[in-house]
């Protein structure tokens, strides 16, 4: 096992009428090395308008994440983002792959390891045995062969832990910012 | 002389009433006071009980003659008279018209009537309307910066909040640990429990933290360790962490298989 890897669990959540990110890094066992957040930020009405549709995805790509990225003192192994934010075309410049993860109820496929292409961007990897295979959903600028090392840091990933998790604690986390009680 | 006399007198009794003060009169200034009259205090009476109505046939007693009624009257005598033409002769005014006299006048001379009334010759229509020369130039309105620029956040560290929530750790494969390997670990669970190995059933090997480890839940549905950690865990080396369950009372036992 690879003791280096280091995963990178972003979640960028609307509360209200503001927005705030949590930054989750873990090591290949799902145990946390940092976690950084950010203040909620709320736009003003004119930012709204003037902004439209393309406000949350700024906020999101080029204010929360960069700003939470620019707080590590090394870049991680794999950007891992919910997959909702993925399906929205991710732009995000994250210096290492950005990836969503989505439990399936897809057969299993033969074998550990195995992968299963769907689309350009898109596979499914058959992480544990017996199990359903992971949906693995990579972002634009992720090139063929810069998925194909992500998956296999990924296959490593999912031997000592569940790559889905972490983000439900960020999620978590991110909850008791805002609601304390 | 008595008819002269008689006419001084007259003369006399005349200018006399001429110069004589006009008549004043009283008038009556002071309002009406209202009278006062007492009200009899109503009173309740009794009256007997109710009598109804019974039709009762009189043939022609209503149209007969009825008896002279007697009508008191007196005449009083009083005097009357009319004083209007004493007070009309006692308070008559004598005007004296004034006299014609000759006074200073002024001649008006009166103007001429024109000799011809001017005729307008030019064309009769609306005005012209006055042409605007140029248009003012309409002032550059003044400009103002919106805040656009959605700044960067504060962000901040906590990593003592994320290693309380419980974080999932899957188990190794028994199935690949070398039978030397396994053989060392049993023989520790046994050392650090003091069961027999007949009696525990491993459930898993972990690789958890070896120091700061606040909890630990197993979720035998995914065979996966829900551990919650504190801050001491940070950067804390991993150590194997094995879990059993005994087999006689199915309570868990657990201990590092390795020293820390």
């Amino acid at each position: 096992m690879s003791e280096s890897l280091k995963l990178a669990y972003f979640v960028a959540m609307k509360e209200g009428a503001s927005y705030l990110g949590g930054l989750l890094l873990t090591d290949t066992s799902g145990i946390p090395i940092d976690f950084r957040y950010t203040e909620p930020i709320t736009p003003t009405r004119l930012q709204g308008v003037l902004y439209g549709k393309a406000l949350e995805p700024h906020l999101k790509e080029e204010v929360i994440q960069k700003t939470l990225l620019k707080e590590l003192k090394s870049a991680p192994d794999l950007f891992i983002l919910p997959p909702a934010d993925m399906a929205g075309g991710w732009n995000g410049d994250s210096k290492c792959p950005a990836l969503a993860l989505q439990k399936t109820q897809e057969a299993p496929l033969a074998r550990v390891g195995e992968t299963f292409r769907v689309s350009p961007r898109e596979l499914l990897l058959q992480s544990v045995e017996g199990g359903a295979p992971l949906r693995v959903i990579f972002a634009l600028a992720v090139d063929p062969a810069a998925q194909d090392l992500a998956v296999q840091k990924l296959q490593e990933v999912a031997y000592h832990m569940d790559p889905v998790e972490p983000l439900e604690r960020v999620y978590a986390a991110l909850q008791t910012l805002v609601r304390p009680d | 002389m008595a008819g002269l006399r008689d006419a001084m007198s007259d003369l006399a009794e005349t200018i006399r009433r001429v110069f004589q003060p006009p008549p004043c009169h009283d008038a009556p200034m002071a309002c009406p006071s209202p009278l006062t009259r007492q009200t009899q205090p109503l009173e309740a009476r009794t009256q007997g009980p109710f009598q109804p109505a019974t039709a009762l046939a009189v043939p022609g007693e209503l149209l007969r003659a009825l008896p002279p009624v007697t009508v008191p009257l007196a005449w009083t005598a009083s005097v009357a008279g009319e004083p209007g033409w004493q007070a009309w002769a006692a308070g008559a005014k004598v005007t004296t018209l004034p006299t014609f006299r000759a006074e200073k006048c002024a001649r008006l001379a009166v103007p001429p009537l024109p000799r011809r009334v001017e005729s307008r010759r030019g064309p009769i229509g609306l005005p012209a309307p006055r042409a605007r020369q140029g248009m003012s130039a309409v002032a550059a309105p003044g400009t103002r910066a919106a805040g656009v620029d959605l700044g960067r956040p504060r962000s901040f560290r906590d990593l003592e909040r994320i290693l309380g929530l419980p974080a999932a750790i899957i188990g190794e494969d028994l199935g690949k640990l070398s039978k030397a390997l396994w053989m060392r670990y049993t023989l520790q669970l046994v050392r650090a429990t003091g069961e027999n190995i007949r009696n525990l059933e491993v459930l898993g090997l972990y690789r958890i933290p070896a120091k700061g480890t606040r909890q630990i839940n197993h979720d035998p549905a995914t065979g996966r360790l829900l551990v919650t950690l504190g801050p001491e865990a940070a950067g804390a080396r991993r150590a194997p962490f094995l879990l059993a369950r005994r087999k006689t009372d199915a309570g868990i036992v657990c201990c590092f298989v390795e020293e820390p």
